[in-house]
């Protein structure tokens, strides 16, 4: 794939990583928000905070690759990275938190938990999954195994 | 009767030698990638082919001029203890700058062997290494290794073995033209009249160190009998000219040797300059670290629930057992309140710990704790400190006591006492109970940020206490920093687990000794003198700390927190040990966290005062005697625990009134 799309899609997944980040902050001093609600965005400072650290890297991409820097695709593969690496993070959270549950505590998991699990975190990285098939051989070949 | 030879193993910072070291000898010694792990010599064996062989690895040196406690270290050993071999092992995929240490090695007369280690970076960059041309042309054998999969080992130690029996010196050495050569010789005319320096040191190195105004060479001749001569002779030039002379000459013979020995690509942009573009760029840098820091955290806390839940039904199961099968009252209660309350409530809190060094491991086999260090250099800076200080402050999130070993990397000595008395602030593995303990029972599901921002507040006060020391009693300027960065890798599983294995069982060993003892002494304090009720104001626990509550309850704390307080002096796990004897949380930490709950003595604001109080009051006995060790003074020791409990108490106090007035005191 072209330039043109990593281009395209570091523009695209870091508006969005970046309008949720601010939207969870706006959250944190404007609760009740029905349609922050719908996509699973609470107030959330720190959550907030990583949601646009990952959407500015995303964007730095967007616009050095504009600018025809082909270094500009280092913030992308890192952006994805980080996506990732936070989508882990919320994943391994969330399944840990349902393993106690259920297995300690006895509780069923139901629809409505899975339902509010599913944050911005963690559907954005699907999102940057797809970048990361993409170009994911591009991404590891510089790096060694130690 | 078995040979033995010994070898010392040197070479740059961050080119493999303890990965080399570990898998000759079977060792376990720490490996990181980032330079300046190793500090201290370590020294282990192998056995080969009916050779005993002792291996000795050293500090990463980038030259003989031994500027730091660590190179200095180094420099010793090879001169003074005069080891049979010495292996250099050069980071193949660097040559032409690790090829510096050769030039100077070369110089010192002994047997050096060139291990080529890393060859399979170079290769994979495309690289291409002559060994038997570089071989001839250093005069040394030269053999390829990859320390990680221990490709080449053998043929290393056959070399080690072969050299050994020789026994010759390495006699080839660099030519630094007729006027300087002219003046090596005088001086090593002069040296030789001094049977004490002829018989000890190379003299022709000795004379090259001297020229290049090396410090420690210089105050070895000062105390010789040619003291006079040497110094009249050095006189008679510029040494800051000559010094050049000599670097520029070593560098020359490595420019001619290179394109003879080695077929290097056009260096274009790797991964990890990729990577580095981004990681350490001057406005997204400190957010990217930040941002994976509180990912730790986050991590740390919530994929250990599971585990901790574990292991908390079986420390409630061992109590009820201990409760229903023990008539012994006296008995029970040690068992019960005593081990399982104060053992249970921190061994609880293991699979935190092990966690929590499994992300540090993974992230400092990546190579992304080095950058830290860089990207914190700005910061740094502006206090008058080396970005080399911020390494070990990050090693202190592991445990404080090597952080401050490995403060010998710091050239400057104020440089590294500024960082040795700040260290205590970082938040080590031993709080990290604390943390959980509190921040779980009373912050829910906020735990984690509450986590997080404890260790950035660690790192707060640790910087800003480094500016305040640096502009009253520790005045001066910051050397600059320069640092290698390691490749970016990708970490193995192998390594990051026997890193997590080697920090997170020291934490297991305190739970079975020091925190045992301490909640068998806080047990006894709790339950004596004889009749009282357990665990009241009238045992000598509620004594001691009824005395202390007027130093604590502005913190909003009462007098078990300062009983336990105190006992945290020893290991900080002591703290929740204590705190599990003290509430007779005889069923493991979920009694505890029920206990602390129920407290009406504390509230929201009174558990974050707590964590700040332990974050910062005062280093444990352990780092208390390696401060003690590294600074050579017991006063900088004291001082060291004063300033931590003003700064704790001030911080705490501040932390407790501000949360009381935003949180309402809930």
């Amino acid at each position: 794939m072209s330039e043109y799309h990593k281009q395209l899609f570091a523009g695209f997944l870091g508006l969005l990583y970046l309008i949720v980040g601010v939207a969870a902050l706006i959250a944190l001093v404007v609760p009740d928000i029905k349609l922050f609600e719908l996509f699973g965005i609470s107030g959330d400072p720190a959550m907030g905070f990583v949601l646009v650290v990952i959407g500015l890297t995303l964007i730095s991409g967007f616009f050095e690759l504009s600018k025809k820097i082909h270094e500009g695709v280092a913030y992308l593969h890192v952006g994805i990275g980080l996506a990732l690496v936070f989508g882990m993070i919320w994943f391994l959270s969330v399944g840990a938190e349902f393993a106690t549950l259920a297995i300690f505590e006895g509780e069923e998991i139901t629809l409505e938990m899975i339902r509010e699990a599913i944050v911005p975190q963690l559907y954005l990285a699907v999102i940057a999954l797809f970048g990361f098939i993409a170009w994911g051989k591009e991404f590891s070949a510089g790096l060694l195994r130690d | 009767m078995k040979k033995t030879i010994s070898v010392a193993l040197t070479g740059n910072p961050n080119v493999g030698k303890t990965t080399v070291f570990n898998t000759i000898t079977g060792s376990r010694q720490h490996v990181g990638n980032w330079p300046g792990v190793t500090v201290e010599k370590k020294t282990g064996r192998c056995e080969y082919a009916d050779t005993s062989i002792e291996v000795t690895d050293l500090p990463g040196t980038y030259s003989l001029t031994a500027y730091s406690a660590d190179e200095v270290i180094a420099r010793n050993f090879i001169i003074e203890d005069n080891p049979d071999v010495v292996v250099q092992v050069v980071d193949a995929s660097n040559l032409e700058r690790n090829l510096y240490l050769t030039m100077q090695l070369a110089e010192l007369g002994r047997p050096v062997i060139v291990a080529l280690n890393m060859v399979d970076v170079a290769e994979g960059r495309g690289d291409t290494i002559d060994e038997k041309r570089l071989s001839e042309l250093l005069a040394m054998p030269v053999v390829r290794t990859v320390g990680t999969s221990g490709r080449g080992l053998d043929r290393l130690l056959e070399t080690i073995i072969a050299v050994a029996a020789k026994g010759e010196k390495h006699t080839h050495t660099i030519g630094y033209g007729d006027e300087a050569e002219a003046l090596i010789s005088d001086l090593v005319r002069i040296l030789d009249d001094d049977p004490a320096l002829a018989g000890g040191y190379p003299l022709r190195w000795l004379a090259v160190r001297a020229i290049e105004g090396d410090s420690a060479v210089l105050a070895l001749i000062e105390k010789s009998s040619v003291a006079g001569a040497v110094q009249a002779r050095l006189q008679q030039i510029d040494l800051d000219e000559y010094e050049a002379l000599l670097a520029d000459k070593r560098y020359e013979a490595i420019g001619a040797i290179l394109p003879q020995a080695c077929t290097m690509c056009v260096r274009k942009m790797t991964g990890s300059d990729m990577i580095d573009r981004v990681v350490t760029n001057k406005y997204l840098g400190i957010p990217i670290f930040l941002a994976l820091m509180w990912g730790a955290f986050q991590l740390t806390f919530a994929v250990a629930e599971p585990f901790m839940a574990g292991i908390e039904y079986v420390f409630g199961w061992l109590g009820e057992v201990v409760a229903g099968s023990i008539g012994n009252e006296w008995l029970a209660s040690l068992l019960g309140d005593g081990v399982i309350g104060g053992v249970g409530g921190v061994f609880v809190f293991v699979p935190n710990i092990f966690i929590l060094f499994l992300i540090l491991s993974i992230l400092e086999g990546s190579g992304y704790l080095a950058r830290a260090a860089f990207i914190m250099d700005r910061l740094m800076y502006v206090i008058g400190l080396p970005g080399k200080s911020f390494i070990p402050m990050l090693m202190g999130f592991g445990c404080n006591v090597p952080a401050i070993m490995s403060t010998r990397t710091i050239e400057d000595d104020r440089d590294r006492l500024i960082t040795i008395l700040v260290n205590p602030f970082i938040s080590c593995g031993a709080r990290l109970p604390v943390y959980i303990l509190f921040a779980g029972v009373f912050f829910g599901r906020d735990a984690g940020n509450v986590i997080f921002g404890l260790y950035a507040l660690g790192i707060v006060v640790a910087i800003l206490s480094a500016k305040l020391f640096r502009c009253t009693i520790l005045p001066g300027e910051s050397s600059p920093f320069i640092m290698e960065m390691p490749p970016y890798r990708i970490p193995t599983i192998k390594n990051a687990m026997l890193n997590m294995w080697e920090k997170g069982s020291m934490y297991l060993k305190k739970a079975g000794g020091i925190i045992l003892i301490g909640s068998l002494i806080v047990w006894f304090l709790a339950s004596y003198p004889a009749g009282v009720e357990y665990g009241s104001e009238e045992s000598f626990a509620g004594m001691i700390g009824h005395l202390l509550e007027p130093l604590v309850s502005p913190l909003g704390l009462d007098w078990k927190i300062a009983v336990a307080l105190i006992f945290g002096f020893v290991a900080k796990e002591i703290v929740v040990s204590s705190l599990g004897v003290l509430y007779g949380a005889d069923e493991g930490s979920a009694a505890l966290s029920d206990a602390l709950l129920a407290d009406p003595a504390l509230s929201m604001a009174g558990a974050l005062a707590v964590m700040v109080f332990v974050l910062l009051y005062m280093p444990c006995v352990a780092t208390l005697g390696v401060i003690k060790k590294e600074t050579g003074s017991w006063r900088w020791a004291g001082f060291s625990v004063l300033y931590g409990l003003v700064v704790a108490w001030i911080l705490a106090f501040a932390t407790f009134h501000l949360a009381s007035y935003f949180l309402g005191g809930a």
